[in-house]
């Protein structure tokens, strides 16, 4: 479970952060939706104590995100290329981060064998350092580099964006296998993707929630109307 | 165009987050500077008195005009490792209107107006007032101050091409040392005649006031050369081409894998070290350092100099590497906080690294110990000095600078070189052990004081725990900080 409690976060008096109060049950699939600078971002960054809040606290399992790093056995990320070690090739990547969760290579090797078919032969085996690939492949590596470790709680920050349809359509329903184990955060433009893979759609718009839904066959036209300005 | 050129320039640098966190730095470099050109402007002044002192029976300008030669390619040497040269940011300018070669000739140009360039001036302009003008015609004079201004640029030109070139071919200054010392040391056994030579080309100058168009001409083709350097490789793909290499799996020491996590992050800093072509020409560089003991033989240096010379030979690698200590993950800062990473895991694996370092460079110098008096001793001090005290303070410095870089690129058209600052911090850890040493020495104990510095150094290593745990602590407080800085250029 994660809680954000009255959290507040500002750039020289410029407020961009203000929830009061939200809670992530666990197992819920939870879609971040906004649009540029509405701070959906912003939010991921405090849950991972990449920023420190200017007020209030982030409670990963009951406990402060900012004062124990014990979240961090637990919850795999992607936000964006400063999550790839730039200087690796993926298979040295996967390794590398298979061995912070105790894992051996040929766990990491049993552990990739299901997103063969999701890398598309482009990556594993390819001779190439991880910051000489394309950004949508440099996204895959980060993607399944966060499932690593067999975290409880998944955080990714607009993992749809830069993949080609093909694997769109395979993250979507990768993310729908995962669903049931584990807590899923994903932040997204795109309304049509975060409403087929998430139950729950909180919208934010100038650092404050104004929308918070569960979602069903309405959401979508809800949200588009909302948008369509 | 240049205008324009200027003030985008001029904001990058004074909205660059890194400006306010190294501001103490700068006014401790301002001071250094000033001091500097302080000196030289009374030495330029009294530069007639001091050469009738060492040449009491010769003319002066004869003599001034022999060093003039020595002067510059010093020069050139000095620049290399201490100016800093200017560059843009190509990128963005690459697809507007602004023609590639205005571009190149503004990055040329901004490196004139230059500290470097000044010091020469203060050090010849008052002679050239004083003594010059009341000798010789005015056509003559101008003639020479001509000269003089070509030797300046041409020095300022050709170091500057020499560090970017070094990026591509760092062995290339290494051969470019090594002919300015064969030169030096051909010329002291009087084989060529550096001196006389020059004499004679400022003699005829004086002469045939015409021939200083001579040296212009060579200032030109030294600007015409750096500007084709860059001509050729504004491309992005041109530079890409030389900082891309290919993949290599070697680079895993099997024996870290027995330290566990800790082994695991020392063994990923090695990769990086030896992936990215930054730390790469770091690496290089202070391999170059390791023969840095051969200016100490036979030189009658006292012990001072001495462990001066030891702390920089066993502590170069450490020290070039940890002027960016986080600065190298700062294209990768983020995995490192959310990853089942410990901050102590960190810094615990930079201080094995590093001490390793230090211990490596202690072994490859120590048969310095054959031909250097009391070497043994005050290098195996300096050794545990730099364990022991030195990495400890490179670790704290580290907290405080947030510089972003890209460390797969070279310095080619990067801002992030080498500099006098970089040196700067150098300065408290070389005179700290002297410190120690010194009031030993002077009540005849000089044994004992080395004892002292080499113990303080043990005394380090044992309370590491303690140590490295209040640095982690310091560290947890900038986190956010640092990390931000790495986030946002």
């Amino acid at each position: 479970m994660i809680e954000l409690k009255n959290i507040k976060k500002a750039y020289e008096g410029n407020v961009v952060l203000d929830i009061p109060s939200l809670v992530i049950p666990d197992g819920e699939n939870f879609g971040l939706v906004g649009n540029n600078g509405a701070g959906k971002t912003t939010m991921f960054s405090l849950l991972l104590d990449l920023i420190s809040a200017s007020k209030g606290q982030v409670l990963s399992k009951g406990i402060n995100v900012a004062k124990s790093e014990d979240w961090k056995t637990y919850t795999g990320s992607f936000l964006d290329e400063g999550f790839l070690l730039d200087f690796l090739t993926p298979g040295e990547f996967f390794t590398f981060t298979g061995k912070l969760y105790g894992m051996n290579q040929s766990d990491v090797d049993e552990f990739l064998l299901p997103y063969h078919e999701f890398f598309n032969d482009e990556i594993l085996g390819n001779k190439k350092y991880i910051r000489d690939l394309s950004k949508g492949n440099q996204k895959k590596v980060g993607i399944i580099g966060a499932l690593l470790g067999k975290p409880d709680i998944l955080v990714l920050d607009e993992p749809f964006a830069n993949l080609d349809p093909t694997s769109q359509i395979r993250l979507k329903n990768l993310i729908n296998q995962l669903k049931d184990e584990k807590t899923i955060l994903i932040s997204s433009h795109d309304l049509n993707h975060v409403t087929e893979v998430c139950n729950r759609i909180v919208v934010v718009e100038k650092g404050m929630i104004v929308k918070d839904i569960e979602t069903s066959e309405a959401t979508l036209k809800e949200l588009e109307e909302y948008f369509a300005v | 165009m240049f205008a324009r050129l200027f003030i985008n320039e001029w904001k990058e640098t004074i909205r660059s987050p890194y400006l306010s966190t190294s501001l103490i730095q700068k006014i401790g470099l301002g001071i250094l500077a000033l001091y500097l050109l302080l000196n030289f402007l009374a030495a330029g002044i009294y530069l007639d008195k001091i050469l009738l002192e060492v040449f009491p029976s010769a003319d002066v300008i004869v003599k001034l005009n022999g060093f003039l030669l020595y002067y510059f390619l010093f020069d050139i040497v000095m620049r290399f490792f201490m100016q800093s040269f200017p560059v843009v940011s190509i990128k963005p300018y690459l697809t507007l209107p602004i023609k590639r070669s205005s571009i190149i000739h503004f990055l040329i140009l901004k490196s004139v107006p230059s500290f470097f360039n000044l010091l020469p001036l203060l050090l010849f302009v008052p002679f050239f007032v004083k003594v010059i003008i009341p000798t010789y015609s005015i056509g003559a004079s101008i003639a020479w101050f001509v000269t003089l201004l070509s030797l300046i640029l041409m020095s300022n030109f050709i170091s500057f091409y020499l560090k970017k070139a070094f990026d591509l071919k760092p062995l290339f200054i290494f051969v470019f040392i090594a002919l300015i010392s064969g030169l030096f040391y051909l010329d002291s056994y009087g084989y060529v005649g550096l001196a006389k030579g020059m004499e004679n080309v400022m003699g005829a100058i004086f002469s045939y006031p015409l021939l200083a168009l001579i040296p212009f001409g060579l200032a030109i083709v030294s600007y015409m050369m750096l500007y084709r350097f860059f001509r050729a490789r504004i491309y992005l793909d041109a530079l890409a081409k030389e900082t891309a290499n290919e993949v290599d799996s070697t680079t895993n020491l099997a024996i870290f894998n027995r330290f566990g996590k800790i082994g695991e992050m020392m063994n990923l800093e090695m990769k990086m070290i030896w992936r990215n072509a930054r730390s790469r020409t770091f690496l290089y560089l202070s391999i170059g350092f390791l023969l840095y003991p051969f200016l100490i033989i036979n030189s009658g240096y006292g012990i001072g100099m001495k462990i001066m010379f030891a702390i920089l030979t066993t502590g170069m690698f450490a020290f070039n590497y940890a002027q960016l200590l986080l600065s190298w993950h700062s294209t990768h800062f983020d995995y490192i906080l959310t990853r089942n990473i410990k901050a102590a895991d960190l810094f615990k694996s930079k201080y094995y690294l590093m001490s390793l370092s230090v211990l490596i460079s202690y072994i490859l110098t120590l048969p310095f110990c054959f031909i250097i008096d009391d070497w043994f001793m005050i290098s195996t001090m300096s050794m545990l000095f730099n364990i022991g005290v030195s990495i400890y303070m490179y670790i704290y410095i580290a907290n405080y600078n947030s510089k972003k870089i890209d460390p797969s690129k070279g310095n080619t058209f990067n801002f992030e070189g080498f500099g006098a600052a970089h040196y700067f911090i150098m300065i408290p850890i070389i005179l700290a052990p002297i410190l120690i040493y010194l009031p030993f020495s002077v009540f005849g104990y000089a044994n004992l004081g080395m004892a002292a510095f080499g113990f303080v150094g043990i005394f380090g290593f044992l309370f590491r725990r303690q140590i490295l745990g209040t640095l982690i602590e310091h560290f947890e407080e900038r986190k956010h900080t640092i990390s931000s800085a790495f986030r946002n250029q």
